[in-house]
């Protein structure tokens, strides 16, 4: 987990192109691309704008202390102020990001929290009284199939594919993605171990408790490319009996696809 | 941001360009009010100059929609850049504009 990355800025609307540019600096490190970074950009822009608009009230109130992390898989933007405190979840979507609408029906606000629950994966809002208000906003990583853990949609399941050792550098990560995934709705998982030389208790247990959640959503998670040393590992702890496994990932695929039929 | 307007077969267009945000939606909520300050109500903006915008340059769109249409008129959108289109479909504004490719489709269904 990095540092967090912090500035503060005056609450002005001509200081929102500066603290998303101090962002943008984060995103640029994250390794997002061009459509990441404009999405980062969004998300940034209309928290501040709320954070004057509706915490602070107007321009000139309070400051915007603006941070940014890397953190495992995701980045993290962090923003805070002193206004006043509000509710994220009392804030519904515009009717028109749901279906054809009246224009009559629209009422102003809303529109940018809906942008920002949209362009990032995660939103959090934290409220102290001594503190203030935190925002929180976090998106996933660019992943490659060179990154240590890494995921990607298949037809009929979702792939998790690992490489080297899965040790307590790299477990933290797994769990994550594992959760991740399945917080997203998918409950077909397919775990291609193919690259991975070691997995300690801490990965096994990653794999037990996600293949507990998906099962419970009449889903499942199958392993796909254990080599001899883990097959090993897999039957003395009984796991063999635990997960279907099998050899190629486009094997765990076909199977999946017909328990799904 | 800049503005400029123009016609079209006696349709007004309004061209918008570089970035709307919260700094500078003002300025095109002028602009779009100066189009129905001219007795016009049916026009098209044309947001193929677009470079970033927020929900503020949103805001500032379906104002104009709502005063036209309270007039019997309309406001469709034109040739949105990759951005201006990410952030209509993000916002869902299909539902409430009609958006052309091209000023001629957009003036001929006005």
């Amino acid at each position: 987990m990095s540092e967090l990355t912090e500035r503060t800025f005056a609450g002005r609307f001509d200081q929102i192109r500066l603290i998303c540019e101090f962002i943008l600096q984060g995103a640029a490190a994250a390794g997002f691309g061009d459509k990441a970074r404009f999405q980062v950009e969004l998300a940034c822009d209309e928290a501040c704008t709320n954070i004057i608009e509706h915490a602070y009230g107007g321009e000139g109130v309070g400051a915007i202390r603006a941070g940014w992390r890397i953190d495992g898989t995701r980045f993290v933007i962090q923003l805070h102020d002193h206004g006043q405190a509000f509710d994220p979840a009392a804030i519904k979507p515009p009717p028109m990001a749901v279906g054809p609408t009246n224009p009559d029906d629209i009422k102003t606000g809303g529109l940018g929290m809906h942008f920002m629950r949209t362009v990032m994966d995660d939103l959090d809002y934290r409220f102290d009284a001594e503190e203030g208000n935190t925002l929180i906003m976090s998106k996933q990583l660019p992943r490659t199939e060179e990154s240590p853990v890494w995921d990607r949609a298949l037809a009929h399941a979702h792939l998790i594919g690992a490489q080297g050792r899965l040790d307590h550098e790299n477990v933290p990560l797994l769990e994550r993605t594992l959760l991740d995934v399945i917080d997203g709705g998918r409950n077909w998982l397919i775990v291609d171990l193919s690259r991975v030389t070691y997995i300690n208790s801490g990965g096994l247990r990653a794999l037990v408790t996600a293949w507990r959640r998906v099962r419970g959503e009449h889903g499942n998670l199958v392993v796909a490319g254990l080599g001899d040393k883990l097959l090993d590992i897999f039957r003395m702890i009984g796991f063999d009996r635990v997960f279907q496994l099998y050899t190629s990932v486009e094997a765990a695929q076909a199977a999946l696809r017909r328990e799904q039929a | 941001m800049q503005t400029r307007r123009t016609n079209h077969e006696g349709t007004p267009i309004l061209y918008v360009s570089g970035r709307v945000d919260s700094t500078n939606y003002h300025k095109l909520e002028a602009a779009l009010r100066s189009i129905n300050d001219d007795g016009k109500y049916r026009f098209a903006v044309d947001l193929s100059g677009i470079e970033y915008l927020s929900s503020a340059g949103i805001r500032a769109l379906i104002s104009a929609l709502k005063s036209s249409k309270s007039r019997f008129g309309n406001v469709v959108l034109v040739n949105p850049s990759d951005v201006a289109r990410e952030v209509l479909d993000i916002g869902g504004l299909e539902h409430v504009f009609d958006i052309y490719d091209s000023t001629d489709e957009a003036v001929a269904n006005l």
